[in-house]
């Protein structure tokens, strides 16, 4: 793995624009009291008593909209770090934008981004079994 | 820098092990240029909605859809993988939002028939669907922006599971294109009772096919992006279509007790 400096190239698409505006919004929506009796019930669950792998997304939410991360991450890992990592990316990405500084980058070899893949698939099935365990 | 068969760093000057290496051992620069892509733009054009120069724009609307629906292999094969995301977003919206005018028309005009053949369960199930509150002024306010969102959303899951099985050969843009033309079956939400199961699944065949052409991997691999979120992510649209077949099957038992 190799992280290095890169300037932005031209027609390049804002990912940490994008989806950090996007984290915000969702962020912001739940901090609006009503957000939990609006949301949802978990059809999966209703139908077969098991947690789905976003059980506890809107309450991680919700917890998160008011700052406490821990309460958040014991609802749903997954949801509470992906929140925190595309708020980061926005920041960066804006500070990245208003100075014109060079981003910080990331290169994988083949075997790493194998290895990356099966870490991905891993870490939902451990968030699925987390979640059926303690709901 | 090969000299005398011996490779040297352009920014350091020490030698390198392997020519083929990415970065230097010594200064950590990087070799060779990042792989971009590998899909070749050569052969693939623009659709006939960003066209709209050529071809006018309610011509090139109409020709785009009829091709989604109809030839959706050709259409995306042909379709390229970069040239933003402003007009395949347009596209998406209006479809999106002529779709969910008629969902919340007969939403308004029929009151959910359906509800007065379904088992409690099933009904509580039927209310965390997507369709509860689209007959509110709020939600139908809400719903441009709320499309934008689910489109950012299912592209980036879609992307994120399509790299996870080695399926993204192009980039991002290539899955937000299939993603936003993929919504053109929404027109099928004018029919009543079964417009958005009819549309939902056609949509989600474009998505498989769209991905398959787009990223030219597999139709396994596009199958395995597509369905893997939707299972994995509650079964919702699953369970989903379920419930509605549950519902059209119930109520047409009810009809035929009604005239024995």
């Amino acid at each position: 793995m190799r992280f290095f400096l890169e300037k932005k190239a031209p027609n390049q698409i804002e990912f940490g624009l994008i989806y950090g505006v996007i984290a915000l919004i969702i962020l912001g929506a739940a901090c609006w009291p009503p957000i939990l009796t609006l949301a949802p019930d978990c059809v999966f669950k209703g139908l077969t008593g098991m947690s789905c792998p976003t059980c506890g997304s809107t309450r991680s939410l919700v917890y998160l909209s008011q700052g406490d991360i821990m309460p958040a991450f014991s609802m749903n890992p997954l949801v509470t770090l992906a929140m925190i990592a595309a708020v980061l990316y926005f920041l960066t990405t804006l500070v990245a934008l208003a100075f014109d500084l060079s981003r910080i980058t990331c290169t994988l070899t083949h075997k790493e981004k194998n290895i990356a893949r099966a870490a991905a698939v891993m870490l939902l099935l451990a968030q699925w079994a987390y979640l059926t365990l303690r709901l | 820098m090969l000299f005398g068969g011996h490779v040297f760093c352009p920014f350091c000057g020490k030698e390198i092990i392997d020519e083929n290496q990415a970065f230097c051992q010594h200064c950590g620069a990087r070799l060779v240029a990042e792989a971009g892509p590998a899909i070749a733009a050569a052969g693939r054009g623009k659709t006939p909605w960003e066209d709209h120069e050529n071809t006018g724009f309610f011509n090139g609307f109409l020709k785009t859809v009829k091709t989604v629906l109809i030839t959706p292999s050709d259409f995306f094969r042909n379709m390229r993988v970069d040239g933003g995301l402003t007009d395949p977003l347009l596209f998406a919206m209006i479809i999106g939002m002529i779709g969910l005018m008629f969902l919340s028309v007969w939403d308004i005009l029929l009151h959910n028939p359906l509800r007065n053949f379904m088992t409690p369960e099933i009904k509580a199930a039927a209310d965390s669907g997507m369709s509860t509150g689209f007959a509110s002024p709020v939600g139908a306010a809400m719903m441009p922006f709320l499309l934008i969102l689910w489109i950012f959303l299912a592209t980036g899951m879609l992307h994120l599971f399509l790299m996870i099985v080695r399926g993204a050969k192009a980039g991002f843009e290539a899955t937000f294109r299939v993603v936003s033309y993929s919504v053109s079956p929404f027109l099928f939400m004018a029919i009543p009772y079964c417009g958005m199961l009819i549309s939902m699944i056609w949509v989600l065949t474009l998505v498989v096919i769209g991905l398959r052409e787009a990223h030219e991997t597999s139709g396994g691999r596009a199958s395995i992006a597509v369905l893997f979120p939707l299972l994995f992510c509650c079964g919702m649209f699953a369970l989903a279509a379920v419930v509605i077949m549950g519902a059209v099957a119930a109520s047409f038992g009810s009809l035929m007790q009604m005239y024995k």
